[in-house]
């Protein structure tokens, strides 16, 4: 029987022992320099085999052998029957490796785009209202603060787009509330959670009628509908602990990146929902989109009026790019 | 039995010290296999997997670690772990949610988390400690948790106080008289000019009161080394902030002149710009803290030399986030091990009496893994 060079370790010294180990009757032999023990191997506990480090055979009284030459200690191991565990296995052969890749990419792709909408959704249904209202309040707060104030449409045609929207969309089904405000923005309009939606004077102006801005507020309702608020909290808390889980032990402004790309496709998809649902509701009620196409197309000429040639790619933007918008809004009413 | 001085003559003779070079020998194509097998397996058990991953990670970095011929042992246990992490799961999800649920929650469990913060910290240094060993003799941390709650005061007062001012001030209301500012300026001032000593202190504490079997470490750095090099640091972010500041003002000149077109080449250049000089950072910090440190850390009589410097740091640093970029994370093992196996391989000890020295103790104790755990969900492993 074959012996192999080892450092033996008693576990109350630091001092190493050369010894010669080996297999004799099912029993590991240790014997050299003052050490001669023997021990059964169904005692022993072996360490996972590592490329470069020696292998570690624990004694259940605490000492143990170093061995370096793994490739030979490997053979020693199996003719006398150890099996490394299923992990290990797996680990030291690049097939497996490769499955593990390929198993990786494919699982967090299905969790991403299947899995992780229905949790989120699932979970904003869980909020109590309470919360959602408490959350908007706040933000409510700020925006009456800083970014609004008091509108100067006319009472008259506020209360007319109130009226209107109203017929369609029922306030007895559905908890919502609608205001005017002027501010620096510019044409724009927001829905918070607990259901109050802003639209700005520059939005109801640049409307070429009242139907635009009905759209405009279908839209809105489509966030509040969905939930998306809520849903997109927690989307980010999900992503953005995976993230961390992937590449946050290295560097943790980079874990932001790949999080942050996929919020914003994430919103991209929550936007072309309240399109859909916007164009469904009008469609319901007899309403043409056709001035909801305008409106935007106005928007745009306005925006590159203001800032020429600027346009984020598709993949850094928080909405789907207008003139695809337009397009939607434009088919149904042919 | 083998005793000291039987050892000390397998020394070389006289009072000649002798090198140890610290070797890392992992690899990172071997810990990628590792590494995505963990991550596969955490991800697809919900998590509940990463305390095997992390046992099996700290083993194969401390197996791979040698001195003198000798490897260094992890031995923690994956349920110890487990149960760890729960706690910090509960304490993360109360913390989240306790302000949303309302302002006196969130700030009882604020003040719960900050009183038991230390604690767990103590925990899970004894747990590394406890579970961690070289030549089969374990380490030990005998630091007093009293003395942990002392060092960590300052800082637990400082967000709590942050805390109450944000929960009850009024900004638009609140009109404070000029000694009001006066004060709370200063004791800011105070508080960033004591950081340094404070980190000092938790060092001190941590190195000062670690055991390797029945020898005791000793941490000899002065609160001085600390101040110095939380200037150097602070003299170098002032150059650099010249530099980009420089490099922002050309490019949004460029900008200004080029009537409008968005000058991508130049963002992305002043990006890759600001990236390097932001790892120029860290890397001196990280170098000028190990350095001082472990030319400061003796182990009886053994003593410990650490040769990092700046520029390799920053390659590495450098390198590590390029090409984790173009390969969308899967560098993540191979930069583990870049920076780890520079960090390791600048550090020696040295000795008189050889490795063979260290006895271990007798009076060994069980820790919970409560603080390990939680420490690492937190992110503030300190690190070396």
């Amino acid at each position: 029987m074959s012996s192999l060079d080892a450092r033996y370790f008693d576990g109350t010294s630091s001092r190493a022992h050369a010894v010669r180990v080996s297999v004799v009757d099912h029993e590991l032999d240790i014997d050299g320099d003052g050490i001669a023990r023997r021990v059964p191997l169904a005692q022993l506990r072996v360490s996972e085999p590592l490329a470069h480090a020696p292998r570690i055979v624990t004694l259940s009284d605490g000492s143990f052998c170093e061995v370096a030459d793994n490739a030979a200690f490997s053979q020693l191991l199996a003719n006398s029957g150890h099996r490394d565990s299923f992990v290990v296995a797996w680990q030291n052969q690049w097939r497996g490796v490769i499955f593990a890749v390929v198993g990786l990419i494919v699982f967090l792709f299905a969790a991403y785009r299947w899995a992780l909408p229905v949790a989120a959704e699932a979970i904003a249904q869980q909020v109590p209202l309470s919360w959602e209202q408490k959350l908007g309040r706040e933000a409510t707060a700020f925006l009456e603060k800083r970014i609004f104030s008091a509108t100067e449409l006319s009472s008259a045609r506020r209360e007319a787009l109130i009226d209107r929207f109203e017929e369609i969309a029922p306030r007895d089904e559905r908890d919502y509330e609608i205001r005017f405000r002027a501010s620096k923005i510019g044409p724009n309009a927001l829905a918070l959670p607990g259901g109050v939606i802003y639209v700005t004077d520059t939005l109801v102006e640049l409307a070429p009628d009242n139907d635009a801005v009905i759209g405009v507020l279908a839209h809105e309702l489509g966030h509040i509908e969905h939930r998306h608020l809520m849903r997109r909290l927690f989307a980010s808390a999900a992503v953005g602990a995976a993230a961390a889980v992937l590449v946050g032990d290295v560097s943790t402004v980079l874990a932001a990146l790949p999080a942050i790309l996929i919020e914003l496709d994430y919103s991209r998809a929550m936007e072309r929902e309240a399109d859909n649902y916007s164009i469904d509701l009008l469609q319901k009620n007899k309403i043409s989109t056709a001035s909801l196409a305008t409106l935007f197309e106005r928007m745009q000429k306005a925006h590159e009026k203001r800032s020429p040639g600027q346009q984020w790619p598709a993949y850094l933007s928080t909405h789907p790019p207008t003139p695809e918008r337009i397009e939607l809004f434009r088919k149904p009413a042919n | 039995m083998h005793d000291v001085s039987a050892a000390a003559a397998a020394a070389p003779a006289g009072d000649v010290a002798t090198e140890y070079p610290v070797r890392f020998l992992g690899s990172g194509s071997e810990y990628f296999r590792i590494w995505i097998v963990n991550l596969l397996l955490t991800i697809v058990t919900l998590g509940i997997y990463s305390a095997w991953a992390k046992v099996r990670r700290l083993k194969y970095m401390y197996r791979n670690t040698q001195i003198a011929g000798s490897s260094f042992d992890y031995h923690g246990s994956p349920i110890a772990i487990l149960k760890g992490r729960l706690i910090a799961l509960v304490l993360v999800i109360a913390y989240n949610f306790s302000f949303r649920f309302s302002l006196t929650a969130g700030l009882v469990t604020l003040a719960l988390l900050a009183a038991i913060f230390p604690w767990l910290i103590w925990q899970s240094l004894r747990f590394r400690l406890r579970y961690s060993s070289y030549r089969g003799i374990r380490f030990r941390f005998a630091g007093r948790l009293g003395e942990l709650y002392l060092i960590a005061a300052p800082v637990l007062l400082a967000v709590l106080s942050g805390a109450l001012a944000g929960a009850f001030v009024d900004e638009e209301a609140f009109d404070p008289p000029a000694w009001f500012a006066a004060f709370f300026g200063i004791a800011f001032l105070l508080y960033f000019a004591l950081v340094p000593y404070l980190h000092y202190r938790f060092k001190r504490y941590q190195h000062g009161n670690s055991f390797l079997g029945s020898t005791a470490a000793r941490f000899t750095a002065t609160a001085g080394t600390f101040y110095a090099i939380y200037g150097i640091v602070f003299l170098i972010s002032l150059g650099v902030a010249v530099v980009v500041g420089g490099i922002v003002f050309a490019v949004g000149y460029g900008f200004y002149q080029a009537g409008g077109e968005i000058p991508y080449v130049g963002i992305a250049v002043g990006i890759i710009v600001f990236y390097a000089l932001y790892l120029l950072l860290i890397a001196a910090f990280v170098v000028l803290l190990q350095n001082r440190i472990w030319n400061n850390t003796t182990l009886g009589e053994v003593r410990f030399t650490s040769q990092a410097r700046m520029l390799p740091m920053t390659r590495i640093y450098f390198v590590n986030i390029i090409l984790l970029f173009l390969t969308l994370g899967l560098f993540t093992p191979f930069a583990v091990i870049r920076s780890l196996k520079y960090r390791l391989q600048v550090v020696a000890a040295m000795t008189t009496a050889g490795m063979d020295q260290f006895l271990s103790d007798a009076s060994a104790e069980q820790v919970a893994a409560a603080g390990e755990g939680a420490a690492d969900l937190f992110d503030i492993d300190i690190g070396l």
